[in-house]
């Protein structure tokens, strides 16, 4: 099949699918509606395939193609707005990430989202219809040839997450939930929105590839030289659309509160899909970014201190959950660090690991949920390894690879993060991450014990821990597979060494070589080492590997440590440390604070601009729409429905323009 | 055959005396087999399309008197095309007995569509205009048995035959100008004639332009030749007013652009000359067609009188674009012809939609039968009826102009055009103005299509309202729904073949001028880069 015909079938067949739900679902199929969904997803997973396999090409470099779709509105010579899509390595591989996850969580929820007797919940065929569509407008937003379409796809997959997150909008907690999350990322996407007007002040054009070329030349449309100054404000600009989306500081407060949707949403929307189009957005403005010195230094800086912040907060919070979603944030800011320092193809290696093992840690987290009848807070349950094995062990590899365990998935691309950080101009901020790292492997396992070691404790109404149907199991253990040997596409065999069995440069690092080279070519020298490959010597290469090896067993054995042979002691540290721990335990207070400085002004100026409304605006509108009204009142007597008035009125109208023809013509 | 077949007349009028020997055949049929006259029909009309698109393919010769330009390509396509949604609107409306005559009295007004594009003569032109409206006088009395039909048949007869009188009373100024009735051509026509220094400043001259345009500016409803429109578009049945909001606007529409070409367009390209008579004119007609159209329709509480105040409005839109002229580039957005070719085609779907859906809703009244008419007939029909309420509601916002229709299409091109042919002209601050009026009046007018909206989902569903069991009526509903919605996601299918026609109207304004320039245009236009 042709690559423009895949292009198109892979975001239309699950639109087509949600459609259909539309259609017929909301009629006979009912609790039978994902089987539409999931064919739709399905088949497009295998076009995504298919289209991989011809972007990867024979042994040549990837193809680069653009593919006009069609051409929307065209005004003479050239065409603007035009539907235009653009298939290249980096294309290929989000599309992969996305389709595949989206697959399995479906298949997931047609476990997840019924009661224990198998019955569909209120709002089944619903929930479908919504994947669905949030599949067709990720790949979308993938698949974008120009900045319109991109946008378009940004706003579809918020309105989609909207959606979901506010799928049991009977519940006060997730229709606030929705509307934060919504709010939050129009802030973003304001700056998202001015940075797309700046972009197409600059350079006419709104198409990808011409206005990276033209980024790379330094020149503006009229051919005169692009500042640094301006290049760095569309980059900070798009910037902003990307913290609203990934969840960066300081607008990462919609995230937390996100996990009120339903759980296979958390996983996909919010922690392996949807978040990380801020880090596919910024790759692919690679060239963009990289023009402006300021906008990586600021990129690395906010990924890094995100990633920093966001485990501290994971370490005292109980709602298993909300772990995981502090811990999400704390993954996007390692690839936002990435970014920053210039390893793109590293950071979206991450990406494409971290949707993997965090896609399966919030699906365990949702199957020892449905387990518990609900209950997430991991205070109110422990020891259920017994009961669950699937739940356990799964949870276990997703834990390993999360806390960056070796020959996991986790591991390959955080190293190769930390890495290109330590050797950037800005080393301290890979230092950051390493110290994230212990974090990271700490807070993890902290749950993990908790959960699933010690002995049972179940909440009250809960008889026994039992694992769920095989809708469920299944694509725990597919993931886990892939959460474990995800990282081989980013490593390849050492052929000879002592010091390390592994090269740490893989298929994907070439893959993804053609669709960075502009950008690293714009960066020159001037970060130094890029990624972890280059002329570091020998052991440079590898001791990190052992450095961070350490420390995430290190976090490994101090969580157990903790909370299975002196569980009296992280107690007596948050005594010790109250002020600390209580710190932590709020979440930096960032909630109350923007309570206090934002909302609680915005509303008193809102119900100020309310009143002003009613009685000032609602006066003049009133008074405008009565204009017309009054007008038409008028000219209703001459409605009267008889046929000679009309004919009159025919002959003075032509008469009386006649002779004013006439006069005007003769003067 | 081949006598016939080989004489040009034959072969480059072929969709017209297919549609007109159809017409007959039909009427011939109605005598005895009355089951198949609607399928007949449709073949007419299908085969006359096919035809048409033969004929386009292959060429014909050309004819004195007869043009043969993308311009008459383009009527026939968007005619007839539309012209198959109407019949499949229209096939329940007449009564066993008299299918014969309704049928082939649509196909007669089909033919006279297609031939006021053909003419290229005075005469010809006036004849195929009233052969498009005698027919449908007479379709609007047999539509229905009620009395306001037939008050809105005796209305509309006589209105239409005074207007007719005044646009014939014009012809024959303009042939006393230039003692021809030839519209175009490079021996002796009006418009060599109108070419020469200072033709256009003769009295006989505006005289004859002007009472010519009002006769069309009734076809067209345009203020102040407009007051006929609500009781004829509420006396008819709703499928033929479906199609009275089309058939005759599209060929006014045509035939005001032939006119207005026969004068090179100057008043648009020079707003001083002559003192920009006809200029203000059409501005004042644009502007005053918008404001009584939208303003009249926010008082009403019938649906089908609201909508045809409404086709007033939708008028005066096109007008602004005309104001303005051809402009210069093929593109909708900066050709006004190219934006009123497109709007009219669009707006004929969506027109013919929002009527098909109201007559699927059927009302029991006290004299039968009936389809919906007023606002309380159509209260929560979208909650018994989902798509027929789906299928009013995409017309309706299509109608409002609303994006994800072919409507908001049009508004931009027209609006755009307006803006974009005037620049650099003398008029250009007047045309400025004029769009921001017609703006404020979109504004307007959505708030009287809201109401239709919202009658038709908030409102309890009305009692004994039933849907219409006629599939072809359903049919057509839904085509209607899926061109407004196509013509947005598609336009270029559309508007490649109305800028085709109007670098047709541009190559005949440059003609005499240079000979080459026409052949340049046209190279220009195919050298557009393909879909």
């Amino acid at each position: 099949m042709e690559l423009k015909t895949l292009a198109i079938l892979i975001p239309m067949l699950p639109l087509i699918g949600a459609a259909l739900v539309g259609v017929v679902g909301l009629r006979g199929l009912r609790d039978r509606s994902h089987w539409l969904v999931l064919t739709g997803v399905g088949l497009s997973l295998v076009a995504a395939v298919w289209l991989s396999r011809i972007v990867k090409g024979g042994v040549g470099e990837p193809v680069v193609e653009s593919l006009t779709i069609y051409e929307w509105i065209s005004a003479g010579a050239g065409s603007w707005l035009n539907v235009t899509f653009r298939v290249d390595a980096l294309t290929s591989v989000m599309l992969l990430t996305v389709v595949g996850i989206s697959f399995l969580i479906i298949m997931y929820s047609v476990g997840y989202m019924r009661d224990h007797h198998g019955h569909a919940e209120r709002g089944y065929e619903r929930f479908f219809a919504f994947l669905g569509i949030f599949v067709f407008s990720m790949t979308t937003l993938v698949l974008a040839g120009n900045f319109l379409l991109l946008y378009l796809g940004w706003e579809l997959v918020g309105l989609s997450s909207y959606l979901l997150i506010g799928f049991y909008y009977q519940r006060p907690a997730a229709a606030a939930a929705a509307k934060k999350a919504f709010l939050v990322n129009r802030i973003g996407d304001f700056g998202f929105g001015l940075g797309i007007f700046l972009i197409y002040l600059t350079f006419r054009t709104l198409d990808y590839n011409a206005v990276f070329d033209m980024v790379e030349r330094g020149v503006m449309a009229d051919g005169t030289l692009l500042e640094t100054s301006r290049i760095t404000t569309i980059a900070l600009l798009l910037f902003c659309g990307a913290m609203g989306k990934s969840a960066q500081l300081p607008l990462h407060v919609w995230l937390p509160d996100a996990m009120e949707g339903p759980t296979p949403v958390s996983a996909l929307i919010h922690a392996a899909t949807m978040v990380t189009a801020g880090v596919y957005m910024v790759a692919r403005c690679s060239v963009i970014f990289a023009s402006s010195p300021l906008a990586m230094t600021l990129v690395a800086c906010i990924g890094a201190a995100t990633a920093f912040f966001a485990a501290t907060i994971a370490l005292t919070q109980f709602d298993l959950k909300r772990i995981l979603a502090y811990s999400t944030l704390s993954q996007l800011g390692y690839m936002f660090l990435g970014l920053g320092v210039g390893a793109f193809d590293s950071a979206i290696f991450h990406l494409y690991t971290h949707a993997f093992f965090k896609a399966l840690l919030f699906l365990c987290a949702g199957s020892v949920m449905h387990a518990m009848g609900g209950v997430i807070d991991i205070r109110r349950f422990g020891g259920l390894a017994k009961g669950m094995k699937v739940t356990a062990v799964t949870f276990w590899i997703g834990g390993l690879a999360l806390a960056g365990c070796p020959l996991l998935a986790g591991f390959w691309s955080k190293d190769e993060i930390v890495h290109a950080a330590l050797y950037s101009n800005m080393p301290w901020l890979g230092a950051v991450a390493l110290v994230t790292a212990l974090l990271t492997a700490f807070y993890t396992f902290r749950m993990i014990f908790i959960t699933f070691h010690g002995p049972l404790k179940l909440p009250q109404g809960v008889e026994h821990a039992h694992e769920s149907g095989r809708w469920v199991t299944v694509p725990l253990m597919l993931l886990a597979v892939g959460a474990a040997l995800a990282g081989y596409v980013g490593a390849t065999w050492h052929p000879g060494g002592f010091a390390g069995l592994f090269e740490t440069e893989g298929p994907i690092h070439h893959f993804l070589a053609t669709v960075f080279a502009p950008a690293q070519a714009v960066l020159g020298g001037g970060h130094g080492e890029v990624g972890s490959h280059g002329g570091a010597s020998y052991w440079a290469t590898y001791w990190l590997m052992y450095i961070s090896s350490a420390l995430a067993f290190w976090g490994i054995v101090t969580a157990w440590y903790f909370y299975r042979r002196a569980p009296m002691v992280p107690g007596a540290i948050a005594l010790w440390a109250a002020p600390v721990y209580r710190l932590l335990y709020n979440k930096y207070y960032v909630d109350e604070i923007y309570d206090v400085v934002f909302v609680r002004p915005l509303r008193r100026f809102g119900g100020l601009c309310y009143d002003a409304d009613r009685f000032f605006i609602n006066g003049l509108l009133w008074l405008i729409a009565a204009v017309p009204r009054a007008i038409g009142y008028g000219l209703r007597g001459w409605q009267h429905g008889a046929m000679q008035g009309y004919a009159l009125a025919m002959v003075v109208g032509l008469l009386a323009i006649m002779l004013w023809a006439l006069i005007r013509s003769a003067a | 055959m081949t006598i016939f077949a080989t004489h040009p007349i034959v072969t480059s009028l072929a969709p017209e005396f297919i549609l007109v020997l159809g017409g007959v055949l039909v009427l011939l049929l109605g005598l005895a087999r009355r089951q198949w006259l609607s399928l007949v029909t449709f073949a007419v009309i299908a085969l006359a399309l096919i035809t048409a698109c033969r004929l386009r393919q292959y060429g014909a010769e050309s004819v004195p008197q007869l043009t043969n330009d993308s311009l008459l390509w383009y009527a026939r396509l968007v005619g007839l095309s539309v012209g198959l949604l109407i019949l499949l609107v229209n096939r329940h409306v007449p009564e066993e007995g008299e299918r014969g005559e309704f049928f082939s009295l649509l196909l007669f007004s089909l033919a006279g569509v297609l031939l006021v594009a053909a003419a290229n003569n005075l005469i010809l032109l006036f004849l195929a205009l009233e052969l498009v409206s005698v027919p449908t006088y007479i379709m609007i009395g047999l539509s229905r048995r009620d009395i306001r039909a037939q008050e809105a048949t005796g209305k509309y007869f006589f209105l239409g035959a005074f207007a007719a009188a005044m646009m014939l009373y014009g012809f024959s100024f303009l042939y006393g100008a230039a003692g021809t009735t030839v519209l175009f051509g490079s021996g002796e026509s009006l418009h060599t004639t109108l070419k020469q220094g200072g033709a256009l400043g003769d009295t006989f001259v505006i005289i004859g332009l002007v009472l010519t345009l009002g006769g069309l500016a009734f076809k067209v409803a345009a203020v102040p030749f407009h007051s006929y429109v609500a009781d004829v578009y509420q006396g008819a049945a709703s499928p033929v007013t479906g199609m009275l909001g089309f058939v005759p606007k599209f060929a006014g529409f045509i035939a005001i652009i032939r006119v207005l070409s026969l004068c090179d367009w100057s008043y648009a390209t020079d707003a001083t000359a002559h003192n920009g008579a006809l200029f203000w004119v059409l501005w004042v007609l644009a502007a005053a067609t918008m404001l009584v159209g939208n303003t009249l329709a926010l008082w009403q509480q019938n649906v089908k009188r609201m909508l045809a105040y409404s086709s007033i409005a939708h008028s005066g839109y096109m007008l602004v674009a005309l104001v303005a002229g051809p402009g210069s580039g093929p593109s909708p957005l900066r050709n006004g012809a190219t934006a009123v070719l497109f709007y009219i085609a669009v707006y004929g779907v969506m027109n013919l939609g929002a009527f098909a859906s109201l007559a699927y809703l059927r009302k029991t009244g006290e004299d039968g039968e009936d389809s919906a008419e007023t606002l309380d007939d159509i209260a929560g029909a979208a909650r018994r009826y989902p798509w027929a309420g789906l299928a009013l509601a995409i017309c309706v916002l299509g109608l409002m102009g609303f994006p994800l229709t072919g409507g908001f299409l049009g508004k931009i091109y027209v609006f755009s055009a307006a803006l974009s042919a005037s620049a650099g002209t003398a008029g250009h601050q007047a045309m400025i103005i004029l769009v921001v009026f017609g703006v404020l009046n979109s504004a307007i007018a959505a708030a009287y299509y809201m109401r239709i909206l919202a009658s038709c989902y908030l409102r309890k569903p009305a009692e004994g309202v039933t849907a219409s069991r006629c599939p072809a009526l359903r049919l057509s509903i839904a085509c209607c729904a899926i061109i407004v919605l196509a013509t947005f996601f598609r336009p270029g299918l559309l508007f490649d073949r109305s800028s085709e026609a109007s670098v047709d109207v541009q190559a005949r304004t440059s003609m005499q001028e240079n000979n080459q320039s026409s052949a340049s245009t046209a190279t220009t236009f195919a050298g557009l880069p393909p879909q």
